[in-house]
């Protein structure tokens, strides 16, 4: 698997040239035995350009990461929670720090593939052991293809989430945990003598399941940014085009235009979002989208 | 992104002409490392991947970067503050020690077997702590590639390839040995570089002993580097253009080694011996030239020291012989009695007194006498102690009182049987036994230690994993324990509870790493309970230690040395830390490191302390200047403070305290720009 990332900075140019420079990627097709691969693209947009970063696994307070060990591939996201930059504390290195660990994590091999929410667990209790302290609270959801065996472990923690579609119709799909409205669940490390007023999940607390793919099945991994503003059609719709598609531009093209879609409809004052949807059930008075970083990881199975 | 399964291979040819019809060509393989077979120390805790000896496989990760990173291996001690607090080891038997001691090694494993040209340690933060480098061979043995003294270099990040020496047999595992003393702070290694060769190569006869690493030090640029005298890297940018000049002209330095003699010879003793030196051994031209040599030039040279030298000693020797009127002949030591011969004979090491009994008859009996063997340390010489080493100590260690095991005997050189045949004979007037890493530690040895070594008052069992908790119930047996040291054991709450219960006399204890102790509160109670007279206590990373637990501690007023390093288990310690630095009043060090909840409050009894001399406040998130400040003001004795990631303190206010408080050595750590992973 190859991943690509696209980072707004690098959006006008890659539309003028129509994506041919991402041609490196590799051919997904050439192993002996008949694995299971992915085959993924990732895009998103910070919320704020002027204050987002554009750094390698990141957009604004998001972060992801793809990594590969043995038979096994590992996705997954994490969305930092911005009320901690009241406390003067960046949302992003917390999401960024679980990101990057659950990374080194899998390419050193140290986890259970039928594990998920052990990964995350193990990550998050690596931001314990770091010497500079990382505060913040993050939600979290990672997916592990078992190239052997075809089957795919999902841990999920808040409000990030999977969509798989197979044959146009969604076929799994992570629930969301939410305390109450907007609150999902997280992981959390606050300050010192604020630990008691502070929402903490524990990584064991993630919602797990596991599942058989098959050639061609498309997989959505993406941040609330994304969920909370494209309506599940949508959704659908776009991830239609790629089924059993193989080449990982037209993936990205597809990547792109979800998070594309993500972003507009975020900034559209007028739209019911699913976001405002969700604030009226719980008797809030909402009408637009819900600006916020967006993360598309996009990936489409190959047996 | 990190990849493990990193081997190049660059196929060199030896012969330059071209027309040659029988190519011969080498093969230099680049590799790192592996696995990691064996370790002494780590900063981080087993179950981690922060700071641990593992992070020191597959390519480097952070180099060149330079700064404290979690992602590199990283180990328990720096400088001399480990040897200057009271739980300080003291050696059993110093004068076995070689001008530099190791403290801790890594064992580092490899994909393939290749005869080492370079071994190139990444050191990503304050380098300069490698003392020794060693290849173990098929045969168990261990080979020394290099060592050195510690050094103080400058903090960079550094590429060390120490030169080599001739190691005639193909190696895939190495050991790196560290010296702490001269360091600043941690030091932290990202990967090893072993580079290698799938045959021997030499250089040319007669070029400086044929020594390979003399040959690179001439390819490679000459600028030579005062500071980094032994490194043949100094510059990280230019790594190995040296071999690349090396392997571009490969036949003009070189020849590849074959041993004619071992494959025609049956193998025996000492023909294989004589085999692997066989490329010391110059051909006979060679020989008659050098001859020529040193009896034109070299010979007379000697002659006339030897004429200098006898004149001189006559000369120092006249005034004690006139005065003692004793004959200054060699046989002056026999009119000495055998106590005073004795009392001689035990400062010398382990190594000259086996010397010694070769001397003759009298020096035979003497240095076997059993009194020279009261204690005994074996840490130094872990490299060549086996089973017969040992057999040959057994029948002169009748009174053996400490021994000192430490690093001997891995990899099956001795086994557990060998351990407990030993113990059967000389075991029963243990009082001191060291133990620490080594591999045939299990429940058995443990059992015969319990049972024989009744009067044991140390027994240090660090690194000792193969002990399970049925091993660790057997020491209940012993009733007199003033140490004990059970760092990265996997003992159990029960077991260590009863052996606290049965050993009022405790002084010290380490217990740092075991996290098979799932309620640390219930031994820091039976500590509170059992041992009035504790001095020192080490729960380094006792995640399950809560704030109970340490007021319980209260009760053991003559602590003088407590580490709740990274229990995170209270990290707010509310008043129970209060109440221990109030009731402890002769605290000397103080490691609280990654306390986060820490606040002023808390250590406000600590400015009290008069005697206080080492303070670790790491990753205290909210502690103020202000506290810090009072502690450079009230503490006398001072001399070392850690303030590493405390937040609230800014990097100029350390600054202007280093300048105004000299003596003491104030410590601030630090990630460069984040946590950038990239």
């Amino acid at each position: 698997m190859q991943s690509i990332y696209w980072t707004g900075r690098l959006l006008s140019r890659a539309i003028w040239n129509g994506l041919s420079n991402y041609s490196a990627c590799a051919e997904p097709s050439i192993s002996k035995r008949r694995e299971a691969s992915f085959v993924s693209a990732v895009c998103g947009f910070p919320k704020d350009f002027a204050r987002g970063r554009i750094r390698k696994g990141q957009f604004g307070d998001d972060a992801w990461f793809s990594a590969k060990f043995k038979a096994v591939e590992v996705i997954g996201v994490a969305d930092g929670v911005g009320g901690w930059r009241h406390y003067g504390i960046d949302p992003g290195e917390f999401s960024n720090f679980l990101m990057r660990t659950c990374e080194r994590l899998v390419s050193m091999g140290r986890f259970k593939p039928s594990e998920p929410a052990g990964l995350l667990a193990r990550s998050y209790y690596e931001l314990l052991e770091n010497k500079q302290p990382i505060l913040g609270s993050s939600t979290a959801c990672v997916i592990v293809l078992n190239k052997e065996t075809s089957s795919i472990y999902a841990a999920n923690i808040g409000d990030s989430g999977f969509v798989v579609v197979r044959k146009g119709e969604v076929v799994h799909r992570s629930s969301e945990q939410q305390h109450y409205f907007n609150t999902p669940f997280q992981l959390s490390l606050p300050p010192p003598g604020h630990s008691g007023l502070v929402l903490s999940d524990s990584p064991e607390s993630a919602d797990t399941s596991s599942f058989g793919v098959e050639d061609g099945d498309v997989i959505l991994l993406a941040t609330d940014g994304v969920f909370d503003n494209v309506p599940d059609q949508l959704l659908v719709t776009e991830m239609r085009k790629i089924e059993g598609e193989r080449d990982p531009t037209k993936i990205q093209g597809v990547a792109n235009s979800i998070a594309w879609m993500a972003r507009s409809l975020a900034f559209d004052g007028a739209f019911m979002s699913p976001f405002a949807q969700s604030a009226r059930e719980n008797g809030i008075d909402a009408l637009g989208g819900k600006p916020d970083d967006i993360t598309v990881l996009l990936a489409t199975v190959a047996i | 992104m990190v990849s493990f399964d990193e081997v190049k291979v660059e196929l060199v040819s030896v012969n330059t002409e071209k027309n040659l019809t029988n190519k011969e060509s080498v093969a230099f393989v680049e590799q790192f490392v592996k696995e990691v077979s064996d370790f002494s120390s780590q900063y981080g805790s087993d179950n981690s991947i922060s700071y641990t000896a593992y992070n020191i496989a597959g390519n480097p990760s952070k180099f060149p970067d330079y700064g404290d990173y979690p992602q590199a291996f990283v180990m328990r001690t720096y400088g001399c503050w480990w040897d200057v607090a009271p739980s300080r080891p003291i050696d059993y038997m110093p004068q076995n020690n070689g001008p530099v001691i190791s403290q801790d090694y890594i064992d580092v494993e490899y994909y393939r077997e290749v005869y080492p040209v370079r071994v190139s340690i990444y050191e990503t933060y304050n380098p300069g702590s490698v003392v020794a480098i060693w290849a173990r061979d098929n045969n168990r043995r261990w080979h020394q590639l290099w060592s050195g003294p510690p050094q103080i270099v400058s903090r960079k990040p550094r590429i060390f390839s120490p030169p080599l020496q001739l190691c005639h047999f193909k190696t895939k595992m190495i050991r790196v040995e560290f010296n702490h003393s001269l360091l600043d702070y941690y030091t932290e290694v990202d990967a090893i570089l072993l580079i290698g060769t799938s045959e021997l190569i030499l250089p040319h006869i007669g070029f400086q002993n044929r020594n390979l690493s003399a040959l690179l030090q001439e390819l490679g640029d000459t600028t030579h580097n005062n500071e980094d005298q032994y490194n043949l890297t100094p510059d990280y940018l230019k790594i190995n253009q040296d071999l690349k000049k090396l392997k571009n002209t490969l036949g003009k330095h070189c020849v590849l080694y074959k041993s004619k003699v071992m494959d025609k010879v049956p193998i025996g003793k000492l023909v294989s011996k004589l085999g692997m030196h066989c490329h010391c051994i110059p051909p006979i031209d060679e020989a008659f030239n050098s001859l020529q040599h040193f009896l034109q030039e070299d010979f007379p040279k000697l002659i006339h020291d030897i004429n200098l030298s006898a004149a001189s000693s006559s000369l120092t020797d006249t005034s004690p012989s006139t005065s003692n009127s004793i004959d200054n002949t060699c046989g002056s030591f026999s009119s000495l009695p055998d106590e005073t011969l004795l009392k001689i004979l035990k400062n010398l090491d382990l190594q000259s007194l086996c010397r010694c009994c070769k001397v003759n008859r009298r020096f035979n009996n003497i240095a076997r006498d059993a009194l020279l063997y009261t204690s005994l340390n074996l840490k130094p010489y872990w490299y060549c102690l086996d089973i017969v080493a040992l057999n040959y100590l057994a029948p002169r260690c009748q009174y053996l009182q400490k021994l000192d095991l430490s690093w001997c005997g891995n990899y099956d050189a001795i086994t557990s049987y060998d351990i407990i045949e030993f113990l059967n004979s000389c075991g029963s007037q243990l009082t001191h036994l060291r133990l620490n890493s080594c591999q045939f530690v299990n429940d058995s040895v443990i059992e015969k230690v319990a049972a024989v070594c009744n009067d044991l008052k140390e027994l240090c069992l660090r690194n000792c994993i193969a002990i399970t908790n049925h091993g660790f119930r057997q020491l209940t047996k012993l009733k007199f324990l003033e140490r004990l040291e059970l760092y990265r054991t996997t003992i159990e709450t029960s077991s260590l509870c009863a052996i606290l219960k049965q050993n009022p006399q405790m002084h010290h204890l380490n217990l740092a790493g075991c996290n098979h102790i799932p309620n640390m509160d219930e031994v820091a109670i039976a500590i509170a309970n059992s041992c009035p007279h504790l001095e020192s206590i080490d729960f380094w990373k006792a995640h399950s230690l809560s704030p109970n637990g340490v007021r319980a501690l209260t009760r053991c007023v003559q602590l003088r040395e407590v580490d709740f390093g990274w229990c995170l288990g209270m990290g707010a310690p509310g008043d129970s830390l209060r109440a221990l630095l109030s009731s402890c009043r002769s605290l000397e060090k103080v490691f609280l490191a990654a306390l986060r909840g820490l606040t002023d409050r808390d250590l406000e009894p600590l400015l009290s302390c008069q005697k206080l001399q080492q303070l670790d406040l790491l990753g205290a998130r909210s502690l103020t200047p202000d506290i810090c400040l009072r502690f450079l003001l009230c503490c006398p004795q001072l001399r070392m403070i850690d303030l590493s990631f405390c937040e609230a303190i800014s990097d100029i206010k350390v600054q202007e305290w280093r300048q105004l408080y000299p003596h003491v050595s104030i410590k601030r750590s630090f990630q460069t720009s984040g946590f950038n992973f990239i």
